[in-house]
């Protein structure tokens, strides 16, 4: 019990002992299980929650949670009506945190979203500058429909999603952990649009599709909208919580060849790579590095989800069409073709599958 | 299989330092060795039935060609030995890690990478809460693992193949237990039959006839053309059209034609086309030879007229005609297409068991008596040595009746002549069979022609003001978007198309 390392443990055992089970006084064995247990106890606790007002969407609810247990944003695209509003206020009940939304319009300003400072009076009659914070100040930030407002305000969200941080009038403003931003978005087709800039969008951890309900689940959505009252959704999880959970996250091994696995699929979809003749033909820009550390953080949540303490790569697998879909960039002639980014990159990881 | 393939650097990586690994990972690195152990034995079957391959095909070979059995069996097995000590040696270099067996005992089980991690952990001796719980989930999953089953000793998929080369190579040692090397009976008995003439003769008149032949004549030709026109001699052209004959023969005999047509020929000329007569004669009763033989035959008579008028009249054209026509007259620069050509036909004599200088002199002998003997019995080489000696005559008038009767004597060029054919069709078509390749110009003084130079200076232009606007059918009709191609039309219609739902 004297080594460094074991020391180290023993802190990281007190830290989850503290968060999960309350107690210090178990013993290092029983303490390995708890943070664990607890870990997927809540997160089976969270999707009940969730569905008791989402019906389906699973794989939309799973990428939520990656995102969220990852310290990442998600950007969730899909036509009007399907819930996503839904999902992200149904979140935000089920985690305890603070939640604030923004209806994204076109005359909508960046001060409408980082806040302003405004010209106080105080009892001495004197005038003051003082920081209203804006909407962005929260827990859980529902930004909802942001493509629809311009460019100029959504680049307002840059800073704050990136560094976790907002600066006004040369005053940096810390935004609280945790910070995370659910943004939807219709499709890019819809008149009355700004598609994101690429910068934007690579911020983004996971881009979600939301398809449409297949038909058990609107005869399921009927029934418990239209009789009745709708069921009340718990706090199962709370912000420290998450926190201690995002560090666990970080600690779950990876294997060598799995890394790599993630790393081979990111240059294959750089056109000026020699990995794929696919990317050559129809990208015209590649992932960022931010879309392999996307793959690994995100398997490393997923692994956790499914029970297992080490990434594999029918992880990487599962995060790909999320993790690198708005991170690539295609061509001329992949849109005259009528390639979509998940097609492209569907072939090409059979293409490295298949070395 | 999702990650790098066998045998890649990354899954190579050595294990600890110390070489041991902890001592509760005891069965699953018990489990790694006995994959790799079995990866091991696989790969080394592999190597070892594919070097057998390699093996049986060899003494096949040997069984089919060789006499001597004995000794072909004792080195294969050599050979087989030394394949299995290196094929051991080889799937023991070549064998994986204990990181790559757990990586492939991980696929084979659809354990999501455990085995995998833990070995890969377990080497690098990193070890927090997180590691412990990976290690204890692995060695749970292992426990519902067997290996045994998974990674079975299997044959080979290369092991049909190598079992049907070695039943192959069963029969060929069965059967020259009684006989000999059947390639080599094969080609004996394929040698003494007229096979061998029957395939190759076509190739040699290929040879003779084909574009080599051509491209090695052509220059030759206009060399002769310069020559001829600097000694005043009539040029390639006018021998393609050479005068008429003046007086039309019997039609009996074409080389009579040449000879009447000739008034100034002399009587070396006669006796090389009765020469020729005879030896197109002997050609066609001599019925036993073969078709190619008999071309032989044919030429080596031409080839005895260029010499015997290289000794007698050494100023006659013939020697010329032998350098443009025969294979050997071109003062050594035989092309490789005449070479070729010249072994072939020594080969077919010597299979056939006849002497290609002797053959056509034989019939000459018997045929024209006494004036024959001594000029028939040179061989073709002496004959192209014969026309080397010749040179230019400068009677041209007199030349060419004397190269259109040694032609159709000899029956040079490639269809045969017919004693019916009339003497005129003989005599142009063997004065054409010189230079077949030349077609004479209609306009050959485009150089003198000059091109009308325009002169250019300054000047007032005068541009057409009116009817000056576009024409409106070109934008109302649409006619311009049919250049547009297809795919770009349908890009831009499903673009309105989304943008209208």
């Amino acid at each position: 019990m004297n080594l460094p390392e074991q020391g180290a443990v023993a802190r990281k055992k007190d830290e989850f002992v503290t968060e999960f089970a309350g107690t210090e006084s178990e013993k290092m064995d029983h303490t390995l299980e708890q943070p664990i247990e607890s870990l997927a106890e809540k997160i089976v606790e969270v999707r009940r929650e969730i569905s008791k007002a989402i019906v389906g969407q699973g794989e939309v609810v799973e990428g939520v949670l990656v995102a969220l247990l990852a310290g990442g944003h998600v950007l969730l695209e899909g036509v009007p009506g399907l819930g996503k509003t839904m999902l992200v206020r149904t979140l935000a009940k089920a985690v305890a945190l603070k939640y604030s939304r923004i209806q994204f319009t076109p005359d909508l300003m960046p001060a409408d979203v980082i806040g302003t400072a405004i010209i106080q009076e105080n009892g001495d009659g004197r005038k003051s500058l003082d920081f209203q914070p804006g909407p962005i100040f929260a827990n859980l930030l529902l930004a909802d429909e942001i493509n629809r407002a311009t460019p100029k305000t959504q680049s307002a969200l840059l800073e704050a999603m990136q560094e976790n941080q907002v600066t006004v009038a040369r005053a940096t403003h810390v935004l609280e952990e945790p910070f995370f931003v659910m943004a939807t978005q219709n499709p890019l087709e819809m008149e009355g649009t700004y598609p994101l800039p690429e910068a934007q969008l690579d911020r983004f951890l996971l881009k979600l599709r939301v398809p449409f309900p297949s038909r058990e689940e609107l005869h399921e959505i009927l029934d418990r909208t239209t009789q009745g009252e709708g069921e009340v959704v718990r706090h199962v999880l709370n912000g420290p919580q998450i926190l201690a959970i995002r560090r666990m996250v970080r600690m779950v091994p990876v294997a060598p060849h799995v890394q790599d696995y993630a790393v081979r699929l990111v240059l294959a979809t750089h056109p000026e790579g020699k990995e794929n003749s696919l990317a050559a033909k129809y990208i015209r820009y590649g992932s960022s590095p931010r879309g392999a550390q996307t793959l690994i953080l995100g398997g490393k949540v997923r692994a956790l989800l499914e029970g297992r303490f080490n990434v594999s790569s029918e992880d990487v697998r599962a995060l790909l069409l999320p993790a690198l879909r708005h991170r690539i960039i295609l061509n001329f002639e992949a849109h005259a073709d009528g390639r979509a980014p998940d097609d492209l990159l569907q072939e090409i990881m059979g293409t490295i599958r298949s070395n | 299989m999702s990650g790098p393939p066998n045998g890649h650097p990354i899954l190579e990586k050595s294990g600890p330092k110390d070489g041991r690994y902890p001592e509760e990972l005891r069965g699953l690195i018990a489990e790694a060795t006995f994959v790799r152990r079995r990866v091991q034995a696989n790969r080394y079957l592999a190597y070892w039935l594919a070097s057998w391959n390699w093996i049986l095909g060899t003494l096949i070979l040997a069984a089919a060609f060789s006499h001597h059995m004995r000794g072909a069996a004792i080195l294969a097995a050599i050979c087989g030995a030394i394949s299995a000590l290196a094929s051991f040696v080889l799937a023991r270099r070549k064998g994986p890690s204990f990181y790559a067996a757990a990586y492939q005992l991980d696929a084979a089980a659809g354990l999501q990478d455990r085995l995998s991690t833990t070995v890969h952990l377990a080497a690098t001796a990193e070890t927090n809460w997180m590691v412990l719980h990976q290690r204890r989930d692995a060695l749970a999953r292992l426990k519902q693992v067997n290996a045994h089953e998974l990674f079975p000793l299997q044959m080979p998929p290369n092991a049909r193949r190598t079992a049907a080369i070695a039943l192959v190579a069963l029969g060929f040692f069965a059967y020259r237990i009684k006989y000999g090397p059947p390639v080599l009976t094969l080609i004996q008995k394929t040698a003494e039959t007229h096979l061998v003439s029957a395939v190759i003769s076509p190739l040699a008149r290929l040879i003779e006839n084909g574009p080599l032949n051509v491209l090695d004549r052509q220059p030759k030709l206009d060399v002769l053309d310069e020559e001829a026109a600097a000694a005043g001699a009539p040029t390639q052209d006018e021998k393609t059209n050479p005068s008429p004959p003046v007086g039309q023969p019997d039609g009996e005999n074409p080389n009579g034609a040449g000879q009447q047509n000739s008034p100034g020929l002399s009587p070396t000329d006669s006796k090389d086309s009765q020469h020729a007569t005879q030896a197109q004669n002997q050609t066609q009763s001599n019925g036993n030879l073969s078709p190619d033989s008999q071309q032989q035959n044919q030429e080596n008579s031409t080839s005895d007229q260029n010499s015997q008028k290289g000794a007698s009249d050494g100023k006659t054209p013939s020697g010329n005609q032998a350098q443009a026509n025969g294979p050997g007259s071109n003062g050594g620069q035989q092309s490789l297409g005449q070479k070729l050509m010249q072994a072939l036909k020594d080969m077919m004599g010597s299979m056939t068991g006849q002497d290609a200088s002797q053959s056509p002199s034989q019939p000459s002998q018997e045929t024209q008596g006494p004036s024959a003997p001594g000029q028939g019995g040179q061989s073709a080489e002496s004959a192209a040595k014969g026309g080397q000696q010749g040179t230019l005559s400068n009677d041209p008038a007199k030349n060419a009746p004397e190269k259109s009767g040694q032609h159709s004597g000899a029956g040079n060029g490639t269809q045969p002549l017919s004693a019916k054919q009339p003497g005129q069709d003989a005599a142009q078509q063997n004065s054409s069979n010189l230079v077949p390749e030349r077609v004479q110009l209609d306009a050959s003084d485009y150089r003198v022609q000059t091109r009308p130079r325009e002169m250019v200076g300054p000047g007032n232009a005068e541009v057409p003001l009116t009817n000056a606007s576009a024409l409106g059918s070109a934008t109302t009709n649409g006619a311009e978007q049919e250049n547009i191609p297809l795919r770009y039309r349908q890009y831009v219609q499903r673009y309105f198309d989304q943008g209208q739902k």
